[in-house]
């Protein structure tokens, strides 16, 4: 009898633990809605295996268990709502950083040995925020019924082609299952899995939803009605395809994967709810995220900066500057927030325009000892105390960042430039003042640190002349070809896996860092177009194409830093400085915010963020 | 004076149409369109916009068909459905609901302005004319001055600066956080007060020193003329002759520019409205034309001018009316 007891209450209590082992934990929000009959119990909106916050590193952040309950404020910029948050809480990627892959909203992933066949499995019960299953006919539809159909896809993009190369065949994926699914290519194209994992899954749309704009699936007599509203021509459903799910579309409550779903928008102000379907849970078991609701709130700077003084913001996402920074900290006990300097993307750099329309400045700048001198010519502590305090030196390109007048001075004599005007200023072959414009980006604290460059280049004999025009214009300057100097922002060194084209000089994705559009060409057609480009760049051009190919990390490594070599070598580009620093603003009630790394990342980190109670 | 208003209302239509035509236009002359400066800004954040995405997005906007076919698309849409287009720049919400819901702020903002202008600056011209060289006199004129010497933008940071040190409140925007998106109660109709007279002063103290100077002139101009002498002479108390005589004709100038008023109360304070964070139109029209958001702000613009038109008919109508002299000089009666 007594043996019994022990074995039955051994059991009980074997059943307890298996039971509470698998129980997941809601919040009490969502924990109503169960009850009431409309939503199912939190153990069939989870995937079978949840996915964990992995997107920021351990050494960034002291992640804790943390507790349901809160809205979120958030301060925006002044500009298109949707870019500041589709990305900072919304987004999530199947890239894991900082150097792994996966786990994300694929499970994980399969290669073969000759990087050409990739298999993705998705997570078994993983569901869109309106309860829809994800599974790979979200992505079946989009390769068949969007990337291949050609009223949606005028041209098939470059980035699924194999090696990235314009006339390499496209992309095919196969389903194996309601969960797997594989991409093939017909050659090695390693860098298509980081690639993708970073930025290529946002063509993905909920298949179930955008069906119903999609001529297959819906007849045209129901899209027509729809079309004539939207005051496009008869039979143009590919117009109002793109515009009712393009990118900065306002749609209330259309099914995502991200752990906050979009509800309402009253002028600047937009509201977001927990999405009860998102698949991540913490070590613990609680479903993610923590806090409820989020509102963003766009603003203008100086209202912005108001609002956060009065702590009536949560999370400031990007508006936040280092001009501020000591009005900030003033206010930061009264105000109720933290203030913290993180690492930023934005790089201050100078680009010098290598294939201009103007053959003497071509002839100048094409002569390293010009380019060298400039770097020379910068007295980049300055900057960094004016316009970036907490940067640091010295910068990866040139690895020699000295400040060293004399030597820019020798260097400019011994190039030819030694013959000066009436007022000092250096001649040019043409036996003309050499007049230098710099042309900066509007954008972040670049025109600051403009302005210092051009008070710095006339110390070593180099006129100079600084313009300030809209963003539009000198991108059709770019365009053109007319820029000499561009200072700018922007040129992060790449970290694994070194995918980046902001070195390339001129690629069509990534204008900004345009500096030698004839050369590019040149490389991209085989010859046919352009000028032909110096060894140098040719060899960097080589080394990239090669990075596409790989996915191994020695090897990778290994191009990179020949890459890294040239670039200081040639210093087509040079840096100010490194490690700029951005604030980030979080209110004193908010835990599990990253304490270092990139800001960008920390605010697309409110998956975790809770307010402590 | 039946034929001359007649006469202005039909010179009124093809002016619109020029107008429009000239509202477009100009959206269009700044290089590049919509979706490259889009692209551009999405890219400085860091997000990576894909080759199919931009292709996406010029058919989603219609970009990829030629500028004249897309202004004779919007006109279409204008005058058969009242439609303004889609604004592409607040995710293609319509462009009829975002002014819309700013619209009455705005013109209440603006009317309140505008009753705080005249309630103050009549009675102080009035009171600085008939006591001219007084100590209240030069105190009025000095504090006038400055108001007028203090760019909008910059005593809207000073009041916002002053009553958040001293007073613990920040004056940004027109609600507090919670009420922004809340359904409208008495408590958020007395939250909107609480941050409504910031506005109301700092646009309307502007305009009072203007208008004080300008009453204050031409009533003296008026009080020193013979008809004030022999009315005194007469008899008349001082309040009633002052007010229907010198003040009825100062009052001319102000009339004559009260048609501008309308479309300043539809487009609002722009540089005051930004510092502040108001939810008003005139933000909105910075914006689009930033972002070069066509449909929003060519109609913007549109309506601007359309509403500055007839502003000034209605002005003129009123002026005729209330002045006699212009009736008999100008406007004949064939």
């Amino acid at each position: 009898m007594q043996k019994l007891t022990v074995v039955l209450l051994m059991g009980v209590v074997c059943l307890i633990g298996v039971s509470s082992a698998l129980a997941y934990n809601e919040s009490p929000m969502l924990r109503t809605r169960v009850a009431a009959g409309e939503l199912p119990p939190v153990e069939e909106r989870l995937p079978k295996e949840p996915g964990r916050v992995k997107d920021i590193a351990p050494e960034n952040i002291d992640l804790e268990i943390g507790q349901y309950g809160g809205t979120l404020r958030v301060l925006l910029g002044g500009e298109s709502w949707w870019i500041q948050v589709e990305n900072p809480v919304t987004h999530t990627d199947l890239y894991c950083w900082p150097t792994e892959i996966g786990d994300g909203m694929l499970k994980g992933y399969e290669v073969n040995d000759d990087y050409s066949v990739f298999t993705f499995y998705m997570r078994e019960g993983m569901r869109w925020s309106d309860g829809y299953p994800f599974t790979s006919e979200d992505f079946r539809f989009w390769y068949e019924d969007v990337l291949l159909n050609e009223k949606l896809t005028a041209v098939f993009p470059t980035v699924y082609k194999t090696a990235r190369k314009p006339d390499a065949s496209p992309m095919e994926l196969k389903v194996i299952d309601e969960y797997t699914f594989q991409i093939t290519f017909d050659g090695p194209f390693g860098s298509f899995l980081t690639r993708w994992a970073t930025y290529g899954l946002q063509p993905i749309r909920p298949a179930h939803y955008v069906k119903q704009f999609h001529p297959g699936y819906t007849p045209m007599e129901e899209l027509e009605p729809l079309i004539e509203e939207a005051g496009f021509e008869k039979g143009e459903w590919w117009r109002l395809y793109q515009k009712k799910i393009s990118i900065g579309t306002f749609i209330p409550d259309l099914p995502v994967l991200s752990p906050f779903v979009l509800k309402r928008r009253i002028n600047q102000v937009t509201e977001y709810e927990r999405n009860p379907y998102y698949w991540k849970v913490d070590a613990a078991g609680n479903q993610l995220p923590y806090i409820d609701r989020m509102v963003t709130t766009q603003t203008t700077p100086e209202a912005g900066l108001m609002r956060i003084l009065a702590g009536e913001v949560d999370l400031v996402a990007d508006s936040a500057s280092t001009d501020n920074l000591a009005v900030y900290k003033e206010y930061e006990e009264r105000g109720g927030y933290n203030v913290q300097l993180m690492n930023t993307h934005y790089i201050p750099a100078l680009i010098f325009h290598l294939n201009t329309v103007d053959p003497v400045w071509n002839e100048v700048v094409g002569d390293i000892r010009f380019r060298k001198a400039v770097s020379y010519a910068l007295n980049r502590q300055e900057i960094i105390e004016s316009v970036y305090p907490g940067a640091s030196l010295p910068t990866w390109m040139p690895t020699d960042s000295s400040y060293n007048p004399d030597k820019a001075n020798q260097l400019l004599d011994e190039m030819g430039l030694d013959k000066r005007d009436a007022d000092g200023y250096r001649l040019g072959p043409d036996g003309k003042t050499l007049v230098i414009e710099l042309l900066p980006h509007p954008w972040g604290s670049v025109i600051p640190q403009a302005t210092l460059v051009n008070a710095m280049l006339p110390e070593v004999g180099l006129k100079t002349r600084m313009t300030v025009i809209a963003l539009e214009l000198v991108n059709s300057m770019i365009n053109a070809r007319e820029i000499k100097i561009r200072p700018m922002e922007g040129a992060h060194e790449p970290r694994w896996p070194f995918d980046t084209e902001d070195f390339l000089g001129g690629t069509k994705f990534m204008p900004r860092v345009w500096y030698a559009a004839l050369w590019s060409s040149y490389y991209e057609s085989g010859g046919e177009t352009g000028e032909k480009p110096s060894e140098a760049y040719t060899k960097m051009r080589d080394l990239y194409e090669e990075l596409q190919v790989t996915l191994d990390k020695k090897v990778l490594q290994e191009k990179w830093e020949e890459i890294k070599r040239i670039l200081d070598e040639e210093l087509w580009m040079i840096l100010i400085a490194d490690n700029t620093p951005h604030p980030l603003i979080t209110s004193k009630k908010l835990g599990n915010v990253p304490h270092s790394g990139y800001h960008l990342q920390a605010q697309r980190s409110a998956e975790q963020m809770f307010f402590r109670q | 004076m039946l034929s001359f208003i007649i006469r202005r209302i039909m010179i009124l239509i093809p002016l619109l149409l020029v107008l429009s035509v000239i509202s477009f236009v100009i959206i269009q002359l700044p290089p590049g369109n919509f979706v490259d400066s889009y692209v551009h800004r999405l890219q400085y954040r860091g997000y990576v916009v894909s080759e199919e995405e931009i292709a996406a997005l010029y058919i989603s906007y219609g970009l990829d068909k030629p500028v004249y076919v897309q202004y004779l698309i919007w006109m279409r849409k204008i005058l058969l459905h009242g439609d303004f287009g889609l604004s592409l720049e607040y995710g293609n919400r319509p462009v009829n609901e975002l002014i819309g819901e700013r619209l009455t702020l705005t013109i209440v903002i603006s009317l309140l302005s505008t009753i705080f202008v005249f309630a103050v600056s009549i009675p102080i011209g009035i009171y600085s004319a008939t006591h001219q060289y007084s100590p209240f006199d030069y105190a009025f004129t000095f504090v006038g001055f400055i108001g007028l010497a203090t760019p909008n933008f910059l005593f809207a940071l000073i009041v916002m600066w002053f009553t958040f040190i001293y007073f613990d409140f920040s004056v940004v925007g027109l609600f507090s956080s919670q009420f922004v998106a809340a359904p409208w109660s008495l408590a958020k109709l007395l939250d909107m007060f609480k941050h409504m007279w910031a506005p109301m002063i700092i646009i309307g103290t502007a305009g009072t020193a203007g208008l004080i100077r300008v009453l204050r002139g031409c009533l003296l101009d008026e009080l020193k003329k013979q008809y004030v002498i022999t009315a005194r002479a007469k008899g008349v108390s001082e309040a009633k002759l002052l007010f229907r005589y010198p003040v009825r004709v100062a009052i001319n100038p102000i009339i004559s520019t009260i048609g501008w008023m309308l479309p300043a109360l539809i487009s609002g304070e722009v540089l005051t409205a930004i510092v502040l964070d108001l939810p008003t139109t005139g933000p909105l029209l910075l914006q689009a034309l930033l972002n070069q958001d066509m449909f929003l702000a060519g109609s913007m613009v549109m309506i601007l001018s359309a509403f500055t038109v007839i502003g000034t008919l209605l002005s003129d109508i009123l002026l005729v009316w209330v002045d006699p002299r212009i009736r008999y000089e100008g406007v004949s009666e064939k």
